[in-house]
């Protein structure tokens, strides 16, 4: 057993984690993955990676412990420190006591059998006495909101969200003074996520948190400061939140990089010269201030932010014939059990409608089974078969690299004179020779749907969870697309968890809980059900309350 | 009852008895194993018995493979067919072929019991915490007990994009050449799953370096001991009632025959399985039994380690010289049968 020395002593000047001129560039790479980047995370400090997808934020989240380049092979130039103490000199293991690392899919850091064997992990390799162990294990999963009946159960049984919160616990249990998170919530819905946020966030005491995420609004309040990287993995923007968006929030719009939406209007109030004198970043500071506006300073902040918001809000359309229908159904996965009964609904041409419910509400099963390729336990299915955008786009592919997957989707004769146009259409034009598996996010999907519609084939797409752990641009790209589609008259499902972006897209909502659809209408008024939505376990979207006040303006 | 026990005393009883099944070539005591096994289920385990019936058809199958290449693909000799007329199941080969099928079932039950009563966890615990089984290999096996669900979910993701594109759903089963064209793509999320879990477990502390606590790992009772003593001494009583001396002629009859022929007959299993080690003076005192069947108590006194002079059998002179031929024969036909028959 090797003697390590203190870590983190509570009172050191040091920073918790300090990057000094850090690059990484893979194996066989022409560009580094990320860099140069000098950065600190001090005590006390709540700090928030963004950056596009594909600009390296993961890979320096992993060269805080070693694990680039001690495990994976890469060549680091630069120091990477915790507590002042240089990060080489340890194996990845040797870091675990400093760092509470939760990485981005839940799947991959489940390690035992059972919840409370999973929740224990961290303290076991500690070598601390069992009833310790025991004793944090069932504090942790009371703080993180685990039923104690979850101790025994195996965490292949837990649905994605279930896995989320219990790799959460896992993780917070080691008390480590530097949590690094790695988008945490992308699969969480939305009252799920903000519990998260609180757990993660607040009581920090003297330790620190480095989050990356996308899913901005609901925790931007509780953020110290923003570390910004561009296309390229280079930090490009620094600074407490507040600022940094009012100042370079414009930028990071046209580089794909989200940003709070309280302050995407702030931005848009500055140029009228009818922004607060301190940056709104959240809501509720966009919504003080808005209140406490003259009338006729409300109606020229009204309609400023009505521009602003239009892109946010959907168009109207007017639906087409029936496309598919089910009625009475009972949708069951493959060799599962019955999820939802007597599911009554239907889709018509040019219509988007919004699958919505909590994790393991059964929302993948009824996208299945709307596109026919699940048979229904009961109940009938009319009409032709459909297509899905699978939550995991790599479950899609099968062809070597990205021009065979395009080539397979078109019919025989026409494939390569069109491949080249849709390539340049969705972006793939410099990633045509690579294997799917290695494409980034964004790219997984924009692939998985351009394959969906370069052939005309299906008259009814599903998208399951579309937006989940994609950049403002790559959500846009989605967002485009499944406009042109309903344009074409095809009929779309999109199942979602982020709120804002049902609103902005869909033209009805579909909520289910309790095995079942629950509510059926346009989104404005599901949105608006707080007792519905809390029964979801959903939350309203973070626009909803610019929207009441245009409307209360307006009155 | 049985699943709250230790698993790995129930892992020792487990693999001796299905050792003790594949030594003992006996019908009765593989219908007692099966017996037992599937009591246990049905009885102290509240197991359906139409699940235990179920779970005996691939062991069945497996061992009517045995069963139909003892029937079909025998060499037959005529002294064997003489005695094995006497048996209670007829023909030789049909009494082997039987054994061989009842002894897959009752191997697979056995095995059926301590899976269905042992939860991986617990066994993989104990094993780290008794037997210092490393907890990289430990946590390994977690991933790897893991992942078998994992893969079924990713698996009916890839049939369900596959049947997408061709526009039908995806068949109930998948055919042979559909389950072919699936290994690739598991078999690269399986490598890509470990890699990404070998990083959690690292991120989270585990290394061979540092000394773990195991926590909720199985703890040894009294009941356990129990549970051992019980069933050390069921398992003695069933071989004891199997080897019981008043069913010579099967064995003889079977002993005969691979001393005749060399062929892949009962008689070599018996003898094989009988004592530990075959050896000339084994075979040639089976043939001795096999011509005088007055002389079975002493050659099974043999097989219990007690000395056997097959000169003081007081056989005729075709006799002793039938068992002098083809005590040679026999001890190089027996070494090359056992690994066949084991």
């Amino acid at each position: 057993m090797s003697a390590a020395p203190p870590l983190l002593p509570e009172q050191s000047a040091s920073p918790l984690a300090e990057w000094d001129s850090v690059a990484v560039r893979y194996p066989y790479a022409a560009r580094d993955a990320v860099g140069p980047v000098s950065h600190l995370v001090g005590r006390g400090e709540r700090v928030l990676l963004l950056g596009p997808s594909g600009s390296g934020k993961s890979t320096l989240l992993w060269t805080l412990t070693g694990i680039v380049p001690q495990t994976v092979p890469a060549t680091v130039q630069g120091h990477v420190r915790i507590g002042g103490v240089d990060v080489a000199g340890r194996p990845p293991a040797g870091w675990a006591d400093a760092v509470a690392h939760l990485f981005q899919d839940a799947e991959h850091t489940l390690t035992g059998l059972r919840v409370a064997d999973e929740i224990a992990f961290a303290l076991e390799n500690r070598g601390l006495q069992e009833t310790e162990i025991e004793a944090r294990t069932r504090a942790v999963m009371a703080r993180v909101g685990l039923p104690e009946t979850w101790r025994d159960r195996r965490t292949s049984t837990l649905s994605g969200g279930e896995k989320q919160l219990v790799a959460l616990a896992a993780t917070l249990i080691a008390d480590a003074p530097l949590f690094v998170a790695d988008e945490p919530t992308a699969s969480l819905a939305p009252a799920a996520a903000r519990r998260v946020y609180d757990l993660v966030l607040n009581d920090l005491g003297n330790g620190g948190v480095l989050i990356v995420d996308h899913r901005l609004d609901a925790m931007i309040g509780a953020i110290d400061r923003v570390a910004v990287l561009d296309d390229h993995g280079a930090l490009v923007a620094e600074g407490p939140p507040a600022a940094l968006f009012r100042m370079h929030g414009d930028r990071l719009d046209a580089e794909g990089i989200w940003t709070p939406l309280a302050s995407r209007f702030d931005r848009a109030l500055v140029k009228a010269d009818l922004a607060p004198a301190r940056p709104a970043l959240t809501m509720e500071q966009l919504g003080r201030h808005l209140a406490h506006l003259s009338t006729d300073a409300a109606d020229r902040a009204r309609a400023i932010i009505a521009k602003t918001a239009a892109p946010m809000l959907p168009r109207r359309r007017t639906p087409g014939a029936r496309v598919v229908q089910l009625q009475g159904a009972a949708c069951a996965p493959l060799f599962g059990p019955i999820v939802l009964r007597d599911v009554t609904m239907e889709i018509a041409a040019g219509e988007i409608v919004g699958i919505v419910g909590a994790n393991g509400a059964g929302k993948s099963t009824l996208g299945a089974s709307l596109a026919g390729l699940l048979r229904l336990k009961a109940g009938r299915r009319d009409g032709l078969p459909g297509a899905i955008a699978f939550q995991n786009p790599e479950n899609q592919f099968l062809e070597a690299n990205v021009h065979d997957e395009l080539a397979a989707a078109l019919p025989k004769d026409t494939a390569e004179d069109r491949i080249a146009d849709i390539l340049g259409r969705w972006g793939l034009g410099d990633v045509v020779r690579q294997h799917p598996y290695e494409l980034s996010q964004g790219q997984k999907r924009r692939l998985a749907l351009a394959c969906l519609t370069a052939a005309d084939r299906w008259p009814l797409i599903v998208l399951d969870e579309p937006t989940s752990g994609l950049d403002a641009r790559g959500v846009k790209t989605i967002v485009d697309a499944v406009d042109t589609l309903a344009d074409d008259g095809r009929a779309i499902a999109i199942i979602a968890h982020d709120m804002d972006f049902a609103l902005a897209v869909c033209d009805r909502l579909v909520v289910l809980a309790d095995g079942g659809i629950i509510a059926e209408g346009a989104p404005s008024e599901i949105l608006h059900d707080a007792a519905l939505l809390a029964r979801a376990d959903l939350a309203p979207p973070a626009i909803l309350p610019v929207l009441d006040w245009m409307d209360r303006v307006t009155c | 009852m049985l699943s709250t026990l230790h698993p790995l005393p129930k892992l020792v009883v487990c693999v001796l008895w299905i050792v003790t099944s594949i030594l003992i070539f006996d019908l009765g005591f593989q219908l007692v194993t099966i017996a037992l096994a599937a009591g246990a289920l049905i009885v102290l385990e509240r197991r359906s018995p139409l699940l235990v019936m179920a779970l005996m058809v691939p062991f069945a199958l497996f061992g009517f493979g045995f069963f139909t290449t003892s029937v079909l693909f025998r060499q037959d000799s005529t002294f064997a067919l003489q005695m094995a007329a006497e048996t209670p199941f007829g023909a030789p080969a049909f009494s082997a072929g039987l054994i061989l099928f009842c002894r897959a079932i009752a191997c697979g039950m056995v095995s059926a019991l301590f899976a269905l009563t042992t939860d991986p966890g617990a066994l993989i615990k104990a094993l780290m915490v008794h037997w210092r089984l490393p907890p990289s290999i430990g946590f390994a096996l977690f991933q790897a007990l893991n992942l078998v669900p994992d893969l079924g979910r990713e698996m009916q993701q890839i049939r369900l994009a596959r049947a997408m594109r061709k526009g039908r759903p995806p068949r109930r089963v998948p055919g042979p050449v559909e389950l072919v064209s699936l290994i690739v793509p598991l078999l690269a999320y399986a490598i890509r799953r470990a890699g990404r879990s070998a990083l959690a477990m690292e991120a989270r502390g585990l290394s061979p370096a540092r000394t773990r606590t195991v926590t909720n790992a199985p703890v040894p009772t009294g009941r356990d001991r129990l549970f051992v003593m019980i069933c050390l001494c069921l398992l003695v009583a069933v071989i004891a009632s199997a080897l019981r001396p008043d069913r010579p002629l099967q064995e003889a009859a079977a002993a005969t025959d691979i001393a005749h022929t060399g062929s892949r007959g009962p008689a070599a299993m018996i003898w094989r399985t009988s004592c530990s080690t075959v050896s000339m003076i084994d075979v040639t005192a089976a043939t001795a039994r096999s011509a005088s069947p007055r002389m079975i108590p002493s050659a099974r006194s043999r097989c219990s380690g007690k000395l056997f002079n097959p000169n003081a059998l007081g056989l005729n002179g075709e006799s002793a010289d039938f068992s002098n031929a083809s005590s040679s024969r026999a001890s190089i036909s027996t070494k090359k049968e056992l690994p066949d028959a084991s």
